[in-house]
C-alpha cells in the first residue's frame, strides 16, 4: 500500500443496467455509488427519451451509497416522477444503502420496497 | 511606497543613490516593504527615514515629507525622548525596547498624546552600525481606553457609598481630581430657585472657578435637553478667555426620570486627544454615573423624611385611640340604626349589597365589644342569670341549625346526638346559646376535615354536653391556659386570625355559674373534645325570676355575630383577577383574609385602579407573579403566611420585588409601623381608614412604583451596557468578543452572539460566533458574500439596526433560508447591529438572538445602539490585538509554510507562540518533498527572537530545502547548513533536527545540538532517538564526524520532533520532562498525528508558555492493529479504494458490523467533502486519512490542503449539508477545524457496549 499512487486501482466499477420494457423501465444498479460515479446512476435513472409509465430503481445488489449518490438518485427520480412515471425503489432491508437513505429520510418522498437478502 | 522609495532622489542624501546600496540594505528594505506591519529604518549616521506602507498611517500629516528626511528634523517634538534612545543603538549597537510609551507628537495639527510600543535595533551592514531598525506598534487606543475604563470604574466605587448630594458631588469632584488625563476640569453647579446656576464645587484647576455660567449659557445648556431623555446632547461653549482650550462639555443633571433639574455639570476634556465619538461616550458614561447618584442620594433623603412624619401621625393616633375606645357603643349603635333603617326601605342591588357589608360587620363589631364588656362585666359579679326549666335538647339542636351553612360550606359534617327524651334542665337559655355556639365555632375554626359532633347525654346527675371535632389540636402546653382570657394559641393555624380570644374564657365563666365545669382532650393532628358538665339539680340560684323582661336584643346578637363570624372564616380562598387590565389604570392588589374587607377595598379602589384581590399569602404570591400588580395592599393581621412575612418574602424574591407595598392594620402605633416598614413596606396604614386617604395613598404609591420600573428598566439598560463594556473590554480576539457578548448578555435572555467581519480581501463576510451557535448554522454560514440574504451580511455597512420580532417577520423581509434555520433550532427574535469605527467606517455588525418573540421599542434599540457602540469599540481594540497577532504569525507562517504532498507519511505540525508577546519567536519547521518520493522533515530553533532572528530563521531553512531538494546527503545538508548560520547575522548556535524518509520505510536523521525526535510504535512503546547527535550551527570550528543516522520504520510508527518550548521548564529537570513527553506521547500512541500533537502541547505546556513550541507529528503510512493510516490524491476517484481499505481495517476489529457500515459512511463523506470542497478537485492536493481504535470508540481525522474561501452557504445548501448531516447523525462528535493549511474534519464514534475492550489490551501495553 505504502506510497506509489499507481499501485492502486479504482476498482469501483458500477454496474448499471437499464430494462426498458412498454410499461416499465427497470434499473439494476450493482456496486457502490459515491461521487465519483454519482452521475452514472441520475444519467440511467432519468432519461427523458425514455420514460415509462412506471420506473424501478433496483438498489438491492447496491452496496454503498454516499450523499452524492442519494442526490443524484433523488434529482433522477424527481424528473421521473414530474413526467407522470410511478416511482419506486427496491432496497436491500439490511445494509448501509438502507442506512443512508433513512438518514436522508428518502422513503419520505419516494416509495420503498425493502427486499431481504437471498 | 515601494514606487514613492524608488522615486526618491537618495542621490541627494548622505545615502546615496540606491544603485549603490549594499545588497544587504536592500534585502531589509525589501523586507520592510513586504511586511504589513510598521517598520522604519534610520539609515546612515544622519538617520534618515526609510519605512513601509504600514508605518505611513503612524506618521499623520508627516508623510511624505518624512522620506528620506534626518530623524532629528522630523521628530523634533519627541527627540528628547527618543534620540538617547537610537544614540544607543548607533553607538554601542544595542537593541532597546520601549512598551506603551508616552509621546507627545504633532501629527495632525495638535499636539496629541500618544503611545507606541518598539523595538530599535541596529541594522549591521558590513560588520558597521548602518542604522536603525525600527519595529513600531502604536498602543494608543489601547492604553487610552484601559485608563478611561479606569477612570469609570474607580467613578462608580467613589459614588458608591454617597447617600447626600453633598457626598455625591464631593465624591465625583475627587475622581475627576485624582484621574485628571482625560477631563482636566470639572465643575458642578447647581440650579437655583431664580434660574441662575451656581457653582457647587469644581476641581481645584476649575477654570478660574470664577462661579456662575452666564445666564445664555444656562439657557442653552438647559435648552439643549429639554426632552425628558437623560442626556442625550453634547454642547461646547468655546470659551473667549481660554482660547487655547478647544471646548467644554456640559450637560444638565436630571433626576427622577427627567422631571426634576439639579444642575449642570461642566468637564473641560483633555486637548490632547481628539474628541472622537469614543471620548463623547466616555464623558457621558461619567455624566450618566454622577446624575444617577444625585438620584438615588435624593431619593434615600425623601424616604428618610418621610418614614419620620409617618412615625410621627402613628403616636398621635395612639393617644386618640386610646381616649375614644370606651366610646365604641355609641357612635356604633348611631351608625347601624339608620343603615339599618336605610335597608328597611328600597334600594338598588349594589348599593344594598354595600349597605349589608356595612350593617354586617357593624354587628360584628358591635358583638366584640359586647362580648369584652359582658366578659368584664361576668368577671366582674356584675352579671346576674336568668334560670328556667329549658328542654336543653330542642334548644341546643336551634342553636346548631345556625350553623348548618357554616359547615356545609366549610365541607364538613356536623353530626348531632341528643337524647330528646330528657327532661327540663335549670339554665340560663341565653347563656346556654352562647356555650354552645362559642364550642361550636371553636371546633369548627380549628378543623379542616372530617366531623364535628355535638352530643347531649346525661351522665348520673349531670347533663353532658360533648363537642368534638377531628381537627388540628391544641398543643399540651396550651391546654392549661386555653381558658384564660384573651389568650390565643400562638401559630395555631386555625381558619382565622380573627377572634379577641374570649369565647373559650366566656364559656367557662358561663358554665361555672351553672355550677358546672368544661373538661377537655385534645391529640395534636387528631382532634379535641370539650366536655361541658352541669348538674340537674344543681344548686344554682333560682330566684331570678324576671328573666324575660331582663332579656335583652344584645345577647341575642351574640349568637348572631358568632355564627356569621364562623361563615366567614370557612368562605373559600380567593383569588380574582379583573376580566380585563392593560395596566393604565394601574394595578393594585389586595390581600386580606376578610372576605367582606376584600369586597370593601375592591369596591372602593376599584373607581380608580384596576384591582385584584386574593384571601391568602399563597394566592397573593401567585398574583404577584402572574398578574404583576403595582401597588400591593396587604392585611397584616391573617392566618397563616402574615401581612409582615409576606412582605418579607415579597421583598427578598427579586422576581417578585417590583412592587409598592401597603400595609393595613387594625394595630396603631410607631412600633407596629415601624416593624412593617423594617420588614420592608412601603407605607402603613391603620384601620379604620377613609376611602380618600386610601386612594390618595394609593396614588402615590402608584407614581413611586412606575418612576421605580421606569428607573429599573433604565437601570437594566444601562447595566446592560455596562456590563457588555466590562465583559468585552478584556476580549483581545474577535472570539472572545463574541464569547464576551454572550457572557454580558445573557442574563437578559441574548441566547446566542455572532460577529460578522469582512475577510479574504473585504469581498466576503466571516461569522465569528459564540459555542452556543457552534455546530450547524456555522457549517453553513461561516463565510458568505457580502449580499447573502442573512441579517448579519446585510447589517454590515447598515444605517440602522435590523429587529425581527420573531423568525416569520425575519422571513417576510427577505430571509427566509436563515429564517427557517433560526426557527428550527428554536429561536424567537433576532437583531443585527452594525459596527462602525470611531472615524464611521463600518466594520462589521453583531447579531444577537433570543428564544422568545420580542417587540422591539426605541429604548430597547437605543440600548442595542449603545451595545454595539460597545462592541465597535471593543472590535476595534481586537482588530489592533488581532493585527499584532496576525503580523507574528503571519510573519511566522510565511517562514513556516509547508506544502507537503507526500504519500508516505501523515504528518501534522503546530506552532505555538509564547503566551507573551507579539514577538517573532526563532522557532520554525519544514516539510520538504523530494526527488525520489521521499520526504524530509526538520525542526530549527534560532537563538533569539524578534526580526533579527526571523532574518536568520529564513536564510537557514531556505538554505536546508535548497540542500535537500538539489540531493545533498544530510552530512552535506548539515555542513551547508554551518556555513550558512556561519554567514547569516544571529544564525550562530541554532540547534536543528532533520530527517529523511524514504519509500521503502527507511530514516536517516542528525541533530545538530537538537532535543532528540520520539519515536513510538504502534504498541505504545516510546523511545528517544540518540542517535545522529552533534554540537549545533557555528558553534565549534571542529569538523564534524559522523553524526547521522540511520533506521527502519514500520507502518503506523509515529515520529515526533519538536522544539525545547515544549519540554523546557524552570523548575524541573529536563530529564524528567523529557520522560513525561514519552508518557504522554505512549498513551495517546495510537491517536490520529493532529490530535496526538495538540494533546503533547496541551498537557505538557499546561502551566503556560515562556517560549514558542513546535511540535511535528510524522506517522507512517500503513495499518496496525489499532490505527490506519491512508494518504492519496485528492481524487474522487480515490473514494472506492480509501474506502475499501478502511473497511478491511474495521473488519480486523471484531465490532458489530453497523458501527463498521456506519464509521465507513461517515468517514467517506469526510474524504468526498475534502476532495470536492477542500482540494477544489486539484489533485495534485492530498487528502489525510488517520483513523484509530480507541478504548470505547472508534475516532478519525480526515484533512485537506484547501482554504474556505467560498461562500460556504452556498456549499452548504446540498450535498455538502447533506453529507455533514450524514456526519453528525452517525457520529457522536463531528469537529472542523479550518486554517490555512486546510481543514480537518475529527469523526468519533463510541461504540456499543459489547465491542468494548480494555485500551491497554489493544495497545498491547
Amino acid at each position: 500500500m505504502r506510497g506509489e499512487p499507481s499501485t492502486r486501482h479504482d476498482l469501483n466499477i458500477l454496474d448499471v443496467e437499464v430494462r426498458d420494457q412498454v410499461t416499465e423501465r427497470v434499473i439494476v444498479v450493482a456496486g457502490e455509488v459515491d461521487a465519483a460515479n454519482a452521475d452514472q446512476l441520475m444519467k440511467a435513472v432519468w432519461d427523458e427519451e425514455m420514460v415509462a409509465p412506471v420506473t424501478v430503481v433496483d438498489l438491492s445488489n447496491c452496496h454503498f451509497m454516499d450523499s452524492a449518490g442519494v442526490r443524484a438518485l433523488t434529482q433522477g427520480l424527481r424528473r421521473s416522477k414530474a413526467a407522470g412515471s410511478d416511482v419506486r425503489l427496491l432496497v436491500a432491508s439490511s445494509g448501509s444503502v438502507r442506512r443512508v437513505l433513512e438518514l436522508c429520510a428518502i422513503s419520505d418522498q419516494f416509495p420503498i420496497v425493502w427486499i431481504d437478502p437471498p | 511606497m515601494g514606487e514613492l522609495l524608488a522615486d526618491f532622489d537618495w542621490s541627494a542624501t548622505t545615502l546615496g543613490p540606491s544603485e549603490a546600496w549594499s545588497s544587504s540594505f536592500h534585502s531589509l528594505v525589501r523586507l520592510m516593504l513586504a511586511s504589513r506591519f510598521p517598520m522604519l529604518l534610520w539609515a546612515g549616521q544622519d538617520l534618515l527615514h526609510v519605512y513601509n506602507e504600514a508605518y505611513r498611517d503612524l506618521l499623520g500629516d508627516k508623510h511624505p515629507g518624512a522620506l528620506g528626511k534626518p530623524a532629528a528634523e522630523v521628530w523634533t517634538e519627541i527627540w528628547d525622548t527618543v534620540g538617547p534612545l537610537t544614540a544607543s543603538v548607533m553607538n554601542e549597537s544595542a537593541s532597546t525596547f520601549a512598551e506603551d510609551l508616552q509621546l507627545i507628537m504633532v501629527r495632525s495639527g495638535f499636539e496629541e498624546e500618544t503611545y507606541f510600543t518598539f523595538s530599535y535595533s541596529p541594522f549591521v551592514d558590513g560588520g558597521l552600525v548602518a542604522g536603525v531598525f525600527a519595529a513600531v506598534v502604536e498602543t494608543t487606543d489601547r492604553v487610552v481606553s484601559e485608563r478611561r475604563h479606569r477612570m469609570q470604574r474607580a467613578m462608580g466605587e467613589a459614588l458608591l457609598p454617597a447617600l447626600t448630594v453633598d457626598e455625591v458631588v464631593a465624591a465625583a469632584i475627587a475622581t475627576f481630581e485624582q484621574h485628571a488625563e482625560d477631563v482636566t476640569e470639572a465643575l458642578i453647579y447647581e440650579l437655583q430657585s431664580d434660574g441662575a446656576a451656581s457653582l457647587r464645587a469644581a476641581t481645584s484647576n476649575g477654570m478660574d472657578a470664577t462661579s456662575a455660567l452666564s445666564d445664555d449659557e444656562t439657557r442653552m445648556i438647559l435648552g439643549a435637553s429639554s426632552s425628558s431623555t437623560l442626556l442625550h446632547r453634547l454642547v461646547h461653549a468655546d470659551r473667549p478667555d481660554n482660547s487655547d482650550a478647544s471646548a467644554l462639555v456640559a450637560w444638565p443633571l436630571f433626576h427622577s426620570g427627567g422631571r426634576d433639574l439639579f444642575g449642570i455639570l461642566v468637564v473641560r476634556p483633555s486637548v490632547r486627544r481628539p474628541l472622537d465619538d469614543s471620548f463623547r461616550s466616555f464623558l457621558e458614561v461619567l455624566a450618566t454615573q454622577v446624575v444617577s447618584a444625585i438620584g438615588v442620594a435624593r431619593a434615600y433623603q425623601a424616604e428618610r423624611r418621610r418614614v419620620d412624619a409617618l412615625a410621627e401621625l402613628d403616636a398621635a393616633k395612639t393617644g386618640f385611640f386610646q381616649n375614644v375606645s370606651h366610646e365604641l357603643r355609641t357612635p356604633l349603635t348611631l351608625v347601624l340604626e339608620p343603615i339599618h333603617a336605610v335597608l328597611a326601605g328600597v334600594l338598588a342591588d349594589e348599593h344594598r349589597a354595600q349597605l349589608e357589608i356595612a350593617e354586617r360587620n357593624g354587628r360584628r363589631l358591635q358583638g366584640l365589644v359586647d362580648a369584652l364588656l359582658e366578659t368584664a362585666r361576668i368577671e366582674s359579679g356584675l352579671m346576674e342569670a336568668q334560670f328556667e326549666p329549658v328542654d336543653v335538647g330542642a334548644l341546643t339542636a336551634r342553636v346548631l341549625s345556625l350553623f348548618e351553612g357554616a359547615f356545609a360550606t366549610a365541607g364538613l359534617d356536623l353530626r348531632v346526638e341528643l337524647d330528646d327524651v330528657m327532661e327540663p334542665v335549670w339554665l340560663d337559655e341565653t347563656m346556654w346559646e352562647t356555650i354552645v355556639s362559642n364550642l361550636v365555632a371553636n371546633a369548627l375554626k380549628y378543623c379542616y376535615e372530617g366531623s364535628v359532633t355535638v352530643g347531649i347525654d346525661r351522665v348520673n346527675d349531670m347533663l353532658l354536653l360533648r363537642v368534638t371535632d377531628t381537627g388540628i389540636g391544641i398543643p399540651p402546653t396550651e391546654v392549661s391556659k386555653i381558658f384564660d382570657r384573651f389568650h390565643r394559641v400562638g401559630g395555631s393555624g386555625g381558619r382565622s386570625a380573627e377572634g379577641t380570644g374570649i369565647g373559650l374564657a366566656m364559656v367557662k365563666a358561663l358554665v361555672e355559674m351553672h355550677s358546672g365545669r368544661v373538661e377537655l382532650d385534645s391529640e395534636l393532628a387528631v382532634g379535641t373534645t370539650f366536655r361541658v358538665l352541669i348538674p340537674f339539680n344543681g344548686r344554682h340560684d333560682r330566684t331570678g325570676t324576671t328573666a324575660a323582661a331582663q332579656r335583652s336584643g344584645g345577647r341575642t346578637s351574640t349568637l348572631d355575630r358568632i355564627v356569621i363570624e364562623s361563615l366567614s372564616w370557612v368562605s373559600a380562598a380567593e383569588v380574582d383577577v379583573p376580566a380585563e387590565s392593560d395596566g393604565a389604570r394601574g394595578r393594585v392588589l389586595v390581600i386580606d383574609d376578610n372576605a367582606d374587607m376584600r369586597t370593601h377595598l375592591r369596591n372602593v379602589l376599584g373607581r380608580r385602579f384596576d384591582v385584584a384581590v386574593a384571601s391568602d399569602a399563597e394566592g397573593a404570591l401567585m398574583l404577584i407573579r402572574q398578574w404583576q400588580p403595582d401597588v400591593v395592599i396587604s392585611d397584616v393581621m391573617m392566618t397563616g403566611v402574615d401581612g409582615l412575612a409576606l412582605t418579607r418574602r415579597i421583598r427578598a424574591d427579586p422576581e417578585l420585588n417590583h412592587c409598592e407595598l401597603v400595609l393595613l392594620s387594625a394595630r396603631a402605633g410607631s412600633e407596629a409601623a415601624d416593624e412593617g416598614l423594617r420588614a420592608g413596606a412601603d407605607d402603613y396604614l391603620v384601620k379604620p381608614f377613609r376611602a380618600d386617604d386610601l386612594i390618595r395613598r394609593v396614588e402615590l404609591r402608584l407614581q413611586r412604583a412606575r418612576e421605580r420600573r421606569d428607573a429599573r428598566l433604565d437601570q437594566v439598560r444601562r447595566d446592560v451596557i455596562t456590563s457588555v463594556g466590562a465583559c468585552v473590554g478584556q476580549a483581545n480576539k474577535v472570539d472572545s468578543v463574541v464569547a464576551a457578548v454572550v457572557e454580558a448578555l445573557g442574563p437578559v435572555g441574548v441566547i446566542s452572539a455572532a460577529i460578522t467581519v469582512p475577510d479574504s480581501g473585504d469581498e466576503l463576510l466571516r461569522m465569528h460566533t459564540a459555542d452556543s451557535l457552534r455546530g450547524a448554522l456555522t457549517d453553513q454560514y461561516h463565510l458568505m458574500s457580502r449580499d447573502a440574504p442573512v441579517p448579519g451580511a446585510k447589517a454590515v455597512g447598515a444605517e440602522r439596526i435590523l429587529c425581527f420580532s420573531d423568525t416569520e417577520e425575519l422571513a417576510a423581509e427577505g430571509f427566509s433560508q436563515i429564517a427557517e434555520d433560526l426557527r428550527a433550532l428554536g429561536y424567537g427574535a433576532t437583531a443585527a447591529i452594525p459596527l462602525r469605527d470611531s472615524t464611521g467606517n463600518p466594520i462589521g455588525s453583531l447579531s444577537l438572538g433570543w428564544p422568545d418573540r420580542i417587540e422591539f421599542d426605541e429604548d430597547d434599540i437605543a440600548t442595542l445602539e449603545r451595545v454595539g457602540e460597545a462592541v465597535a469599540h471593543a472590535l476595534m481594540r481586537a482588530n489592533v490585538a488581532e493585527r499584532e497577532r496576525q503580523l507574528a504569525e503571519s510573519l511566522q507562517r510565511e517562514l513556516l509554510r509547508t506544502d507537503s504532498r507526500s504519500l508516505l507519511a501523515a504528518v501534522a505540525h503546530r506552532y505555538v507562540p509564547a503566551d507573551h508577546g507579539m514577538l517573532v519567536g526563532g522557532d520554525w519547521f519544514d516539510v520538504i518533498d523530494l526527488a525520489d518520493n521521499s520526504v524530509a522533515i526538520a525542526v530549527g530553533d534560532v537563538v533569539g527572537s524578534g526580526v533579527p532572528a526571523a532574518v536568520a530563521m529564513s536564510h537557514l531553512r531556505t538554505a536546508l530545502s535548497t540542500a535537500l531538494i538539489s540531493g545533498q546527503t544530510l552530512h552535506r545538508v548539515r555542513d551547508t547548513l554551518d556555513a550558512v548560520a556561519l554567514r547569516s547575522h544571529g544564525g550562530a548556535y541554532t540547534t536543528v533536527g532533520c530527517g529523511i524518509l524514504n519509500g521503502d520505510g527507511h530514516l536517516s536523521y542528525f541533530m545538530a545540538g537538537h532535543p532528540p525526535p520520539l519515536l513510538v510504535r504502534c504498541n505504545g512503546d516510546a523511545a528517544f532517538l540518540w542517535g545522529g547527535r552533534s554540537w549545533p550551527l557555528a558553534a565549534s570550528d571542529a569538523e564534524r564526524t559522523g553524526g547521522v543516522d540511520d533506521m527502519r520504520l514500520d507502518p503506523g510508527d509515529l515520529v515526533i520532533f519538536y522544539t525545547d518550548g515544549l519540554v523546557e521548564r524552570r523548575d524541573t529537570p529536563l530529564d524528567d520532562r523529557l520522560e513525561e513527553l514519552r508518557l504522554i506521547a505512549a498513551q495517546n500512541a495510537h491517536l490520529p498525528t493532529p490530535v496526538v500533537a495538540d494533546r503533547l502541547i496541551s498537557e505538557l505546556t499546561d502551566r503556560g508558555r515562556h517560549d514558542d513550541v513546535v511540535v511535528l507529528a510524522l506517522r507512517v503510512v500503513g495499518t496496525t492493529a489499532v490505527t490506519h493510516t491512508d494518504v492519496f490524491a485528492a481524487r474522487s476517484s480515490r473514494l472506492f479504494s480509501a474506502r475499501r481499505a478502511l473497511k478491511d481495517w474495521l473488519n480486523g476489529l471484531a465490532i458489530p458490523e453497523t458501527a463498521v457500515s456506519d464509521f465507513v459512511i461517515a468517514v467517506n463523506e469526510a474524504i468526498a467533502n475534502a476532495v470536492e470542497h477542500g482540494a477544489a478537485h486539484d489533485a495534485s492536493c492530498i487528502v489525510t486519512v488517520e483513523a484509530a481504535r480507541d478504548a470505547n470508540r472508534l475516532i478519525a481525522c480526515v484533512r485537506d490542503q484547501g482554504r474556505w474561501n467560498r461562500d460556504s452557504r452556498m456549499s452548504a445548501s446540498d450535498d455538502r449539508g447533506r453529507g455533514i448531516q450524514i456526519m453528525r447523525s452517525l457520529c457522536s462528535s463531528v469537529e472542523f477545524l479550518r486554517n490555512d493549511d486546510g481543514t480537518t474534519v475529527t469523526l468519533v464514534l463510541d461504540l456499543p457496549e459489547s465491542a468494548r475492550h480494555d485500551k491497554s489490551a489493544s495497545t498491547g501495553r
